[in-house]
């Protein structure tokens, strides 16, 4: 939330030495959360793939060994992202989905939410529009019932987008609208300059206004460039 | 801003946002900025994500239209036309149009360019805000006003305004994987 990753990184590292088991003693219980949590989207800036499977697989064997279902759920969720990160959703379609039953079985609507949004992703990735959109706006309507404000910050805006690639502008900008109320009422400290570019598409596209679409882009920038 | 927009370390960010600056460039005519925008977020190398890949690519097809590097304009153009068309995307698909337009008005067939423009300018699902703000446009439309005579331009410009969106993109791509794509072929019928 902050953008401190690298912050955030180094004490993941120093949760990882200290609770590391000695040899021949059992792991910590928070052991495994540890090993597993990774920064989904940006963790490849970070780690490599064989070191994050390393940490993983190890994670997922000892949730498997407790029968924490919660932890090879996430586990699971984690993979996925990261084989969806290098590129290879194909791969990453039967993590998502093997996580999404044990989320169903748990009953864990929050964590549902999640995995349909990414999944719905994959499938864009995969030329599958239908399936993908089915999927995302699942994750939307999960998110409304469950009052999971940031997950629908972020369901809100791919629906706006689905409008948009459809020709549906004026539902997208509906959608926009609706993700800058969310935002406002999240109050991050950075509300504002997330939600500019959907707005600076639409004034370059759509309505050929290029000083506002300049105003917009600044906002971003700024954001991604301050928060990176 | 420029400094801005490229020296912002994370390639996520960096894909979203580098593409409305490109467009702006372009829009301003300053092609070979608006390339090297693109460029940038090709050396990215970010995961494959097909709303980004479309963005992109027609980002260097405006900035190959504008420096009238037509076989890149075609490699560029191709792809989006095939993204948009297996996604249905009307959006993307009436912005390829456009560059079909210029693309075949380079390439010596008004009549096709004239079509083509008519059917981005009047299509209901198509984004029109852009093509006012982009100088080559009017500039091109005025050139094919005059290589075809004002008659002639508004008889095919009128008659072209009913053509189907999609059925025009994909003949568009069946020419373009044709062995001798400077053939111009039939319009797409009109829809009902």
């Amino acid at each position: 939330m902050r953008s401190r990753f690298q912050e955030g990184m180094e004490l993941l590292r120093l949760g990882r030495e200290q609770l590391a088991p000695i040899a021949g003693e059992a792991p910590h219980p928070i052991w495994g959360r540890v090993m597993t949590y990774v920064f989904k989207e940006d963790i490849l800036r970070f780690e490599s793939p064989t070191e994050i499977r390393r940490r993983l697989e190890t994670s997922l064997a000892l949730a498997q060994k407790h029968e924490n279902q919660k932890e090879i759920a996430f586990c699971l969720w984690c993979w996925a992202v990261v084989l969806k990160q290098c590129d290879n959703a194909n791969g990453a379609i039967p993590y998502f989905e093997q996580s999404i039953i044990h989320y169903q079985k748990l009953g864990d609507r929050f964590y549902l939410g999640y995995l349909l949004k990414a999944l719905g992703t994959a499938y864009f990735t995969l030329q599958q529009p239908d399936k993908a959109a089915a999927l995302i706006k699942q994750s939307l309507e999960l998110r409304r019932e469950t009052g999971d404000l940031t997950g629908l910050v972020d369901s809100v805006g791919a629906m706006g987008w689905i409008a948009y690639n459809n020709g549906c502008y004026a539902d997208a900008e509906a959608h926009w609208q609706e993700r800058r109320q969310l935002l406002r009422q999240l109050r991050t400290p950075h509300t504002l300059a997330t939600n500019q570019y959907e707005f600076a598409w639409l004034a370059l596209f759509n309505y050929g206004d290029l000083d506002s679409t300049r105003l917009f882009g600044r906002g971003d920038a700024n954001y991604c460039f301050e928060y990176q | 801003m420029r400094t801005i927009a490229l020296n912002i370390n994370n390639p996520g960010n960096s894909q979203r946002t580098l593409p409305l600056f490109g467009f702006l460039e372009g829009l301003h005519e300053n092609y070979a900025a608006c390339r090297q925008f693109f460029q940038e977020i090709d050396a990215l190398n970010q995961p494959y994500f097909p709303f980004m890949m479309s963005m992109q690519q027609m980002g260097l097809c405006l900035a190959a239209c504008g420096l009238n590097d037509l076989p890149a304009a075609h490699k560029h153009l191709r792809k989006v036309l095939e993204i948009g068309l297996l996604h249905q995307w009307p959006a993307n698909v009436a912005k390829a149009l456009t560059f079909a337009a210029i693309i075949a008005a380079k390439s010596g067939k008004p009549e096709r360019a004239t079509e083509l423009l008519a059917l981005v300018f009047h299509h209901p699902l198509s984004p029109k805000g852009w093509l006012v703000q982009w100088p080559l446009i009017a500039r091109q439309r005025a050139e094919l006003e005059a290589t075809l005579t004002p008659e002639r331009f508004q008889a095919v410009w009128q008659r072209a305004a009913t053509l189907d969106l999609l059925a025009t993109a994909k003949q568009q791509v069946a020419e373009l994987f044709s062995p001798d794509s400077s053939e111009i072929t039939h319009s797409a019928p009109p829809h009902d």
